[in-house]
């Protein structure tokens, strides 16, 4: 497993656990009230959705779609993207506490610009692995 | 394929199954539902994204990540087991608890629901201590 796969992964299982535990507390709130629990539904879903299932989804991606011989190609573009979802992913978690728009609108952005980046990354290594299947 | 990979997978088809039963249900319309579908509205978006995608994960990932040196390669199974007992106990829990609270809130809820949350955490969290070495450079096995 390379590098950058390993990255994707841990990071993925550090908001899994994160984004759970936030969960954790709403669902916790709603047997037995905590106050302020529904703030953390935003970043609860972040967490687990774009910091959980995508980060996975695309470090498994990274990990084991066709290569070039060991070369996987453009590999800034896939260390791009993550360093872009994981700065979209804190923007977007902290934003109900940060009390302002900007960080939803930057961290918006900036999944955006991961999502292609790792789109442009992957899509060439689509293909016909080196033996033919 | 390990047994535990088994029951983990196959529990995912099954939240998969009651998930999108219940998601045909209380997610499709807009905003004509009476209150007790609108109700499992949480429930459906759990047995989907924990129930299924999540545990769907857990079950290929034990099964094949790089495995570790020594004599458990996919770590301690025990700690598996007790992810997938944990996991899924908090979510017939919430099942049963969430619905109920929503409707009508009683001191039942009061329990159930912290129960189910605290034994859903404490699923991912096996399962995140589990897996977190066998995210490495090389299989063990080659």
């Amino acid at each position: 497993m390379p590098v950058l796969a390993r990255w994707y992964l841990k990071a993925s299982l550090f908001y899994l656990a994160l984004g759970t535990l936030l969960g954790a507390i709403i669902l916790w709130g709603k047997g037995a009230p905590i106050a302020g629990a529904w703030t953390m539904l935003a970043p609860h879903i972040a967490l687990v959705t774009w910091g959980w299932l995508l980060l996975l989804t695309l470090g498994v991606a990274y990990w084991i779609l066709p290569r070039w011989g060991q070369e996987r190609r453009r590999v800034w573009l896939a260390a791009g993207a993550y360093v872009c979802l994981n700065a979209a992913l804190w923007l977007v978690a902290l934003a109900p506490w940060l009390k302002a728009a900007w960080p939803n609108a930057v961290g918006g952005g900036l999944q955006a610009l991961g999502c292609l980046a790792f789109a442009l990354h992957a899509w060439p290594r689509v293909r016909k692995s080196a033996y033919g299947r | 394929m390990p047994k535990v990979s088994r029951f983990f997978v196959k529990a995912a088809l099954l939240c998969l199954v009651l998930g999108g039963a219940v998601a045909g249900l209380a997610l499709s319309g807009a905003g004509g539902l009476p209150p007790a579908l609108l109700a499992l509205r949480p429930l459906a978006w759990h047995l989907l994204t924990v129930g299924w995608a999540t545990q769907l994960i857990f079950g290929v990932a034990f099964w094949m990540f790089p495995h570790v040196a020594g004599e458990q390669p996919r770590g301690d199974e025990r700690l598996a087991w007790a992810s997938f007992w944990t996991l899924n106990g908090g979510l017939a829990l919430r099942a049963v608890g969430e619905p109920l609270a929503a409707l009508r809130p009683t001191p039942v809820a009061g329990v159930l629901l912290p129960l189910a949350a605290t034994l859903q955490l404490a699923g991912v969290l096996i399962f995140v201590l589990l897996t977190w070495p066998r995210v490495r450079a090389v299989s063990a096995r080659h």
